[in-house]
């Protein structure tokens, strides 16, 4: 048997539509064998004069399709070739004499009524997911209170694209909904529903919808969980240096410099490494170096880099991405456990260039944490260091970084 | 639906209960009762019977009896036949306003 694919090009909720296209095809000698909302599937044979009814019946998860209605209706000629999204059944019959389903408006009007009553609530509990994904989305981008930096980071700019396409499908099912209430009311009224009526020749919005929902989703989880992975595992310090140059630890710490390493056996060394990390708006590059604190001690000394490339146009970020960077390294107390919970006061200084749009330092009192940022074009760089030495004595190296 | 707080019964319903006094039926033969005994005036369809009987089990006004193969047989409950007769009284009492008035 021969099969044919054509896209559905009227909505699942359309019924007189569909009923129509259904039983124009049967004309041309095609017949559904499986009615999908994208596409259906038909199977040829000799043209002849066929109807089509669809009928709402819900059915839970864990049902059977109801047997009793069915064998009802195939005494009467009536056969069920398919089902909508588990509310509606198509029957088909070629017989002549194969009496109307239905014989009693108002009765079946209550019938429809009832799904009316479910669409409606699959409307509202769509609304309230499209709610609470936007909430989601601000409560993301604001949690942290670092905007801009979780922008530059997470998956979060793809979210608004999604909930474009969610606004689109609201109003497409608004739309089935007022079209499924409109004849119910009609049917309630007593009024008998034609079986014909015009239908589009194709319904290009609901294929674009949906390939641009997957290709959303696919891209949406790319960039939150593979993404960052595509820059590669830790190397060595130097690998960095293909992209910026970074601030050095042995010219930080001078005479005091002790290497450092922590290998385990692996080639990897965990205390000095670089890292590259892709992300939708940037790319970041991690680097870590260590110098010991004391000579044999075992306390480390720590200089850690963060920096970002942010794309051109988005270089009018770079200094908010600055701040945030700063503010984040000053809450450094916030996340440790045993810290006294006294509070803690750290001295931010400014440095005014030309040659960058920020440049700060803030150092904690009675400490030896540092935190350095600098912002240029389309460049922006974090320091955080535990030794010594003072980060202002390297400013140059500092600018340098997002030269 | 007809009875005390359920309102008059439709046309099909009111026949489709009247086919279950004599005997259980199956549903072609309920179909063929009704286009009998109305001269084809109440035609029922299968969506129209399938609904009703749904209907009238619910409201345990008939039960089923028996399921050989795809035949069902459906049977009038004491509350089926007691919603019939009020149904009937309704209509008399219908019938005798219009006679009161010299209508008929």
């Amino acid at each position: 048997m021969k099969y044919v694919r054509k896209w559905t090009p009227v909505s699942s909720y359309d019924i007189q539509g569909l009923e129509s296209w259904l039983q124009d095809l049967a004309l041309q000698g095609l017949y559904l064998e499986q009615f999908r909302p994208l596409f259906c599937t038909f199977y040829s044979d000799a043209a002849k004069r066929t109807r089509y009814r669809i009928e709402p019946h819900h059915r839970r998860l864990d049902d059977d399709l109801p047997r009793s209605m069915l064998e009802l209706y195939e005494s009467y000629g009536w056969t069920c070739v398919g089902e909508i999204g588990r509310e509606l059944l198509i029957f088909v019959t070629q017989e002549e004499d194969a009496p109307e389903l239905h014989t009693d408006p108002e009765l079946q009007g209550e019938q429809w009524r009832k799904l009316v009553r479910r669409l409606r609530r699959g409307f509202f509990l769509s609304l309230f997911c499209f709610l609470l994904i936007t909430v989601f989305c601000a409560w993301s981008l604001f949690d942290e209170g670092a905007p801009v930096l979780v922008l530059l980071t997470s998956a979060i700019p793809i979210l608004p694209l999604y909930l474009v396409l969610a606004l689109f499908s609201l109003a497409s099912q608004w739309g089935e909904l007022q079209a499924v209430t409109q004849f119910t009311r009609q049917l309630e009224a007593g009024e008998s529903l034609p079986h014909r009526a015009p239908y589009p020749k194709s319904r290009p919005g609901y294929l674009v919808s949906f390939l641009a929902s997957s290709v959303l989703l696919v891209l949406l989880l790319a960039a939150q969980y593979v993404l960052p992975f595509a820059g590669g595992a830790l190397q060595p310090v130097a690998a960095a240096e293909s992209a910026f140059s970074p601030l050095s630890l042995a010219d930080l710490e001078g005479e005091n410099y002790r290497p450092y390493s922590i290998s385990s056996g692996s080639t990897t060394d965990y205390a000095n490494f670089s890292q590259r990390e892709q992300y939708l708006l940037s790319t970041r590059w991690e680097v870590v170096q260590s110098s010991r604190w004391a000579p044999g001690g075992e306390d480390w000394v720590r200089l850690e880099l963060l920096r970002y490339d942010l794309p051109a146009p988005l270089s009018f970020l770079s200094a908010p991405a600055a701040r945030e960077l700063l503010d984040q390294a000053m809450k450094l107390d916030d996340d440790i456990w045993w810290s006294s919970g006294a509070p803690v006061t750290w001295d931010v200084t400014y440095f005014p260039r030309e040659d960058v749009q920020l440049l700060a330092i803030a150092q904690r009192e009675g400490g030896t944490f540092q935190a350095a940022v600098a912002a240029a074009g389309d460049k922006v760089v974090l320091a955080r260091y535990t030794g010594s030495a003072h980060l202002a004595d390297h400013l140059e190296e500092i600018a340098a970084m997002v030269a | 639906m007809g009875g005390t707080g359920r309102g008059p019964l439709t046309e099909p319903m009111f026949y489709v209960l009247m086919s279950f006094l004599r005997r259980d039926m199956c549903g072609t033969e309920i179909t063929e009762f009704v286009e009998r005994k109305t001269h084809g005036r109440v035609k029922l369809g299968p969506g129209t019977l399938y609904t009703l009987l749904g209907k009238f089990q619910d409201e345990k006004l008939i039960q089923e009896t028996e399921v050989d193969g795809r035949k069902r047989t459906y049977r009038i409950t004491s509350k089926g036949r007691a919603v019939y007769q009020e149904e009937v009284d309704r209509l008399r009492s219908c019938l005798m306003d219009a006679e009161e008035e010299g209508l008929i």
